[in-house]
């Protein structure tokens, strides 16, 4: 069991990385600590992982405190294993001597017993087969599995993923989730930082809210995710699944956007179809009410994604005079933007400033 | 045979040349200048014969590697080599201890030393030489093998710290906290985990540091890189015979060549890292790792 009394950390210039942090995770719990990044949730797993030093509270695993001064961090890191963003394998050692590497060095066993347990755990993460493979010949869903391999092999009490996804491309993303979700099977000790909410509602049975180096919200993940009861928890988890924009001239930065909508698709795992769609008819609505009209408009876009469905749904709203899909003015823009769409529909609105709003919806039927 | 293994046996004899070359300079101008000395009847030589007095006085008249030569050729090796290798194994033994002691974090070590070690980079390895020799003519002490040995290991061992620190830069930091969160001690992960990813990289570092001490060395017997363009220049002057010359010029040529200019990266020998299926399960088999 690990506890986080009081648990605060203050960096340069008086900022305050964790603040007043209290929580307890028990055996055989899985913990998924949510949050913006830098809200302070990977501070947090460094300062459990003993890391960092925090300069205020403490933290215990079980009876052991952590942050006492003569503690032996040794003992207690090999109670805890820990798995990285960007994995952190030895690259002179090709995978399975990654694994062994502990093994040898750490729980004393000879080079044949640990080769035998090395392959065990790689054949678990399905890596066998890659086991003589140096890091720079494996993908980097691959290097996070051997990874996972080299952590579970020591056998720790508690395991702490550090935002184990967040480099990996939707493909392997999916590769490493299946990893972790059947450890999380075994009802081994997790505590898990991720932006993957779907991720982290299959596999945790607890759910934190970390926002600026506090605990804003805890509890069941349905509780946090579905009826959170503070404004920030639900703002946060809505705005994982949302893109918004406000465009107030015709000098906003049009590439910046492009590239925010790639990133998003990219974040949300949709396909390459829906976001050249989404690509082509945000760049003709906004030359259809921003760039073409000689008077200043202003415009608001939002979309969200909803995985189950696999429907993208958009919401543009703008000021000008009302949308005529006839006008010769958009002639070339109108048709383009139905076309790309699934369905969409033209509304007259009058909410703050806005005369027009767009709404249309976007399926990805290949997947 | 592979390329790599040719390439290998070209260098070890090319480095071979160099010493044998480093030798014969230094052997040749050491005599020449006993010559001088018995000549004039200020010092008696063991490698001085009456003809070559008579031949000096009518003027230089060089026999290469004679019998008597053969013996200063011996020495003047022997000195070279013994004091780049004992320079190295103090030197080594020194750095590292500076390392150790510097990596543990917030120390006055690892404050202090980087410092130092900038500081002694300024400091060319003769003047540390003659530094020591000082102190040893003001104990009364006459031999010169021991102070040199003693200026060079001092140098040698600060050029071994700084390729250290420099290899030990290479390791990410990513690397060490995966080491600290396994649980190994900062010693361990040095030591264990560290150090086969470090090789490469300090070895190529060091090699340059131990072709500099090998240049040293040769200073110390008087003769150098430089030095042995110098005797050719005057052989060349005072003989009037092109051969020799050519021939000191050449190894000049040589010296200047393999220790100063890119040649000397042709010695990175390719420290293999990477191990095939076959020869990991070979060495667990035989239970090293």
């Amino acid at each position: 069991m690990i506890r986080i009394e009081d648990v605060g950390f203050t960096g340069r210039n008086n900022r305050r990385v964790l603040d007043g942090v209290n929580l307890t995770i028990n055996d055989g719990d899985v913990v998924g600590i949510v949050g913006a990044s830098g809200s302070g949730k990977s501070f947090l797993m460094r300062c459990i992982m003993a890391l960092e030093t925090p300069t205020e509270g403490r933290i215990y695993l079980d009876d052991t405190e952590i942050t006492a001064e003569d503690c032996d961090l040794s003992a207690i890191r090999r109670r805890i294993g820990m798995v990285f963003q960007n994995f952190n394998l030895f690259d002179h050692y090709c995978a399975v001597e990654n694994v062994m590497a502990g093994l040898i060095h750490l729980e004393n066993l000879t080079p044949q017993d640990a080769f035998d347990k090395a392959m065990k755990y790689l054949k678990e993460v399905g890596l066998a087969s890659r086991a003589f493979d140096y890091p720079g010949t494996l993908s980097s869903g691959q290097k996070q599995r051997v990874a996972i391999a080299r952590t579970i092999a020591l056998d720790p009490e508690v395991i702490l993923f550090d935002e184990p996804t967040s480099a990996l491309d939707p493909l392997m993303k999916c590769e490493v989730e299946a990893v972790i979700r059947v450890l999380a099977g075994q009802r081994r000790t997790m505590v898990i930082t991720s932006h993957e909410m779907d991720f982290i509602r299959d596999v945790c049975t607890r759910i934190v809210f970390f926002k600026d180096g506090k605990v804003w919200e805890e509890g069941t993940k349905d509780k946090i995710l579905d009826n959170p009861d503070r404004y920030e928890t639900k703002h946060f988890v809505r705005a994982l699944r949302t893109l918004e924009f406000d465009i107030e001239s015709d000098t906003f930065d049009f590439p910046g956007m492009q590239t925010s909508i790639s990133e998003y698709t990219f974040r949300n795992g949709i396909s390459d179809s829906i976001k050249n769609r989404l690509l082509s008819v945000t760049e003709e609505l906004v030359q259809m009410v921003i760039i073409q009209p000689k008077e200043k408009n202003i415009m608001k876009m939002s979309f969200e994604y909803d995985r189950k469905e696999k429907r993208l749904t958009g919401e543009v709203f703008f000021s000008g005079p009302d949308l005529d899909p006839d006008d010769p003015a958009y002639f070339f823009s109108w048709p383009i933007i139905q076309m790309r769409a699934d369905h969409i529909e033209n509304t007259l609105i009058s909410v703050n400033g806005f005369t027009n709003l767009v709404h249309f919806d976007m399926i990805d039927k290949n997947r | 045979m592979k390329t790599d293994t040719i390439r290998r046996i070209i260098v070890a004899i090319a480095a071979v040349l160099v010493l044998v070359c480093c030798g014969i300079s230094m052997s040749h101008h050491a005599a020449m200048m006993k010559e001088i000395a018995a000549a004039e009847g200020t010092v008696e030589s063991d490698y001085v014969s009456g003809d070559m007095i008579s031949s000096l006085k009518n003027g230089f008249q060089l026999t290469f590697l004679d019998d008597e030569r053969r013996g200063a050729l011996f020495d003047g090796l022997f000195i070279t080599v013994s004091l780049v290798l004992i320079s190295v194994f103090f030197g080594v033994i020194a750095g590292t201890f500076m390392f150790l002691r510097s990596y543990k974090e917030n120390s006055l070590a690892e404050k202090a030393y980087p410092g130092i070690s900038r500081f002694m980079s300024f400091v060319p390895p003769s003047t540390l030489v003659i530094l020591v020799f000082y102190v040893f003519l003001e104990g009364g002490g006459r031999n010169t093998f021991v102070p040199a040995a003693i200026g060079l290991s001092i140098s040698f061992s600060f050029k071994f710290y700084e390729c250290v620190c420099s290899a030990f830069e290479e390791i990410s930091q990513g690397e060490k906290d995966a080491a600290a969160t396994m649980g190994y001690s900062p010693y361990q992960a040095l030591v264990k985990a560290f150090l086969p990813g470090m090789l490469p990289t300090l070895f190529d570092e060091s090699q340059s540091a131990v072709v500099d001490l090998i240049q040293n060395s040769t200073v110390v017997e008087l003769i150098g890189v430089y030095d042995v363009q110098m005797v050719a220049d005057i052989i060349a002057s005072e003989t009037g015979e092109p051969f020799f010359p050519l021939l000191y010029m050449t190894a000049a040529l040589i010296l200047f060549c393999y220790f100063c200019s890119k040649a000397v990266e042709s010695l990175n020998i390719d420290f293999k890292i990477e191990k095939s299926e076959e020869e990991i399960r070979a060495r667990i088999g035989r239970g090293i790792f």
